[in-house]
């Protein structure tokens, strides 16, 4: 078995330059190398070595200065955005950004959590696992109410591939037969605690339209050969997973597509390396070169490369492409239609519901599942849309029993009070929305005219915000969350609607968006570029609509795909 | 450090130690509420390399007597012995708003001056039964209590809870330490385990 080959000077001419090491990236490389080709993975972070570099993982909160939390002024001066996001704190604060080093600019009245995880892996490393299929309610949706342009692809298209990718990257999950929810090629679902399944049941019989199912996530329950064969085994419920996972138990590029892709011997990766811009050759029309600067010495370089695919997360590819600049593309590279940074959208988070559920005092569970219960989107197509607003939102949560946590400032004194908050709490059950946005024209991101980051490349300017159906939405999906809870008898019902900026659902995608009319999309239906024939992006920035369900799975799914027909297109010699 | 964590093993070995680090003199201006030379002092001390972050001595020991008072030891050792007075005055300065710092020093000086008025000794030098006639009155909202001192007061309480329940001792001897669980079983008898587990993310 070979190892990767690390990269930083070179002339030679790879089939393929891969930007972006994440689960895009990862899942590109991996593609071509199986297929033999000559790859350059291009990170412009450091390396991070499985196992070697999750120097947090398994350390109990003794270990740390301030127990897990973080030093406000370090914060405050380096990740005062990172800081927002909910798997931030002195486990995981290495594998987020500086936001010193990743300024960007927001509109006037606009905000916009940009969440960045820049090394090798990428978000890959962090990510919630969260693993659903978009259904053809999703790829659909935009045809039928008019609201952003059509998805060039239907779920029969994506589906083979998304098989393709399940049976890889590993997903526990049910065999749930929904509509707005298709089942996955699974590995046994993480259980229910008892709670839970009571709750399933009542919903069923109360409100049969919203059914209650594990939550599905890319984590392995039943490895097979081909997972351990890469050195990846069963998923502990460790539930530590974003500080790295030594056992290989949840997908992320280290785990599962960097082993797969370095193997063959054709994985090259050339860290520290920020993409600045891609290079066209007005005459030959394509992509001939890549322009890096240096991580660290700011010194320029290119790597020159017969194919590119861009997954470099939806904000950063579309970056990369409104910085690439030429005769033929005054406007951004690939940006005939002029619609390059517009249609972003994100997931709305801004609903939440908890209450406290009686009784069960007998009831426990082991470990610290990574996962939670799922309640699928019940408007998920306009017939079934709620009548103040369009499209729809899931709710996911978990049933489990408190702590100390929630004893902590309880009165009382000496041993009763110690020996209280030693044992387990009530059960509390907290769900929250995850709702649709609406693809808008207006939602937009472009390069600042002036103001640069250290490495010389534009900054991002963010236009973006909640459009009043977002906001609706979310009243009443904390109305609705609430109401289940409290129909199902539980108590000390607390529900919100919040008002939390786009970003840190960390779902970001649109931007550079598929379609089947190149005067109105950026990329065909395999993710290749209307106007230059070997470019391809293939992570979030290509979508049309953002869906309900989370995105990664199908991040993965397209990526696949485009490789496998990228592939039949260079063995044909029409690429 | 190490000395003075031998030395505060216990409430009344702590209190010894106390007067055997900052001598009877210092001792005494504790008690009248001279915090400053008592923090100096207590700097000053060969044995202690460690130094406080935002509380003064007094404060420290006024800290120290409700983690006491609160997590005792019993067939585990309690708040005195894992250092928790120590842990919230540099969580405090480290982590927290000034603002929150503020009452938290606020209300332990209220503490003293309710000690001083009410039994004519600082609260560390009060006995134990007062003491906690005192926090309960405090928890309560009675008498020269504030629901504004009340709310501060759990501020305190929650501080030295997580530093107890986080330390070594709280997570591996008095809770159910399970770092590997090796999968998930959604339902087994609580009797089984017998008391909460001590983690989950990020601990």
């Amino acid at each position: 078995m070979q190892d990767k080959k690390i990269v930083q000077n070179t002339d030679e001419e790879f089939d393929v330059l891969v930007v972006g090491s994440g689960i895009t990236g990862g899942w590109a490389a991996k593609e071509f190398c199986e297929a033999g080709l000559k790859v350059l993975m291009i990170e412009r972070g450091r390396l991070v070595e499985h196992r070697k570099d999750y120097p947090t993982e398994g350390k109990g909160p003794w270990e740390y200065p301030y127990r897990t939390r973080t030093d406000n002024l370090l914060t405050e001066q380096q990740q005062s955005v990172q800081q927002q996001c909910y798997a931030f704190n002195d486990t995981t604060r290495h594998f987020f950004g500086n936001d010193r080093d990743l300024p960007y600019t927001t509109e006037k009245g606009t905000e916009f959590s940009w969440i960045r995880a820049n090394q090798l892996g990428g978000k890959s490393l962090l990510w919630a696992r969260q693993s659903y299929r978009f259904s053809d309610f999703d790829f659909s949706a935009n045809a039928r109410d008019g609201h952003g342009i059509d998805w060039p692809i239907r779920y029969k298209d994506l589906a083979p591939w998304y098989d393709y990718v399940e049976r890889f990257a590993g997903i526990a999950a049910g065999q749930d037969k929904l509509p707005q929810l298709p089942d996955s090629i699974s590995q046994p679902a993480f259980e229910l605690t008892k709670p839970e399944l009571d709750f399933k049941a009542s919903l069923a019989e109360t409100f049969p339209d919203r059914p209650l199912v594990a939550g599905r996530c890319a984590h392995l329950t039943q490895p097979g050969k081909i997972h351990m064969e890469l050195g990846r085994v069963t998923c502990q419920a460790r539930n530590e997973c974003y500080r790295g996972c030594s056992f290989g138990a949840y997908f992320s590029t280290q785990s599962a597509t960097l082993p797969a892709a370095a193997r063959t011997g054709n994985l090259h990766i050339a860290p520290n390396s920020v993409v600045h811009s891609l290079v066209y050759d007005d005459a030959k029309q394509r992509v001939t070169a890549v322009r890096v600067i240096d991580n660290d010495d700011l010194s320029e370089r290119e790597y020159r490369g017969k194919l590119v695919f861009l997954c470099a997360s939806t904000l950063g590819s579309t970056q990369v492409l409104l910085n690439s600049v030429s005769k033929t593309f005054p406007d951004g590279l690939a940006n005939s239609s002029g619609v390059l940074g517009r249609y972003l959208m994100d997931h709305n988070y801004n609903a939440w519901a908890s209450a406290r559920i009686p009784g069960y005092e007998d009831e426990y569970y082991k470990g610290r599942r990574p996962t939670g219960f799922y309640i699928p989107n019940s408007h998920f197509e306009p017939s079934r849309y709620h009548k103040d607003y369009i499209r729809g939102y899931a709710l996911a949560g978990g049933a489990t029993r408190g702590n100390w946590q929630g004893m902590s400032s309880s009165d009382g004194f000496g041993e009763d009070f110690k020996q209280r908050l030693t044992q387990a709490g009530p059960w509390q059950v907290w769900m929250g929305a995850q709702g649709e946005m609406l693809p808008r024209a207006d939602n937009q991101v472009s390069l600042h005219p002036t103001k640069k980051d250290k490495w010389g490349i534009p900054q991002l300017h963010f236009n973006c915000k909640w459009s009043d159906n977002e906001l609706t939405m979310m009243q009443y999906a904390a109305e609705d969350a609430a109401n289940l809870l409290k129909t199902a008898g539980f108590e000390d019902i607390n529900a919100q609607a919040t008002q939390s900026p786009p970003g840190l659902a960390i779902h970001e995608v649109g931007t550079a968006r598929m379609g089947v009319d190149p005067k109105q999309s950026i990329l065909n239906k395999y993710n290749q570029s209307h106007d230059v024939a070997n470019l391809f992006v293939t992570d979030g920035a290509s979508f049309c609509s953002s869906g309900v369900v989370n995105p990664s799975l199908t991040f993965m799914a397209l990526t696949a795909r485009a490789a496998h027909y990228a592939i039949e297109e260079l063995k044909a010699g029409r690429l | 450090m190490k000395n003075y964590k031998a030395a505060s093993m216990d409430r009344r070995s702590l209190l010894k130690g106390l007067g055997l680090v900052l001598g009877a003199h210092a001792a005494n201006t504790l008690v009248s509420g001279n915090g400053l030379s008592v923090a100096m002092a207590f700097q000053q001390t060969p044995e202690g390399n460690r130094q406080l972050q935002l509380l003064t001595a007094s404060q420290l020991q006024t800290l120290a007597v409700i983690g006491d008072l609160s997590i005792p030891k019993t067939d585990t050792p309690g708040a005195l012995a894992t250092d928790c007075h120590w842990f919230v005055d540099n969580q405090l300065h480290h982590c927290f708003e000034p603002q929150e710092q503020e009452t938290v020093v606020a209300i332990l000086d209220k503490i003293q001056a309710a000690s001083v008025a009410r039994f004519g000794n600082g609260f560390s030098q009060t006995e134990p039964a007062r003491q906690l006639s005192l926090l309960n009155a405090l928890e309560q909202t009675q008498q020269e209590f504030s629901l504004t001192d009340t709310q501060a007061f759990k501020l305190v309480k929650s501080l030295l809870v997580f530093g107890y329940f986080t330390s070594e001792v709280g997570m591996t001897k008095v809770l159910a330490y399970d770092p590997v669980p090796g999968g998930f079983k959604g339902s087994v008898p609580y009797a089984s385990v017998g008391k909460a587990y001590s983690g989950g993310f990020p601990f």
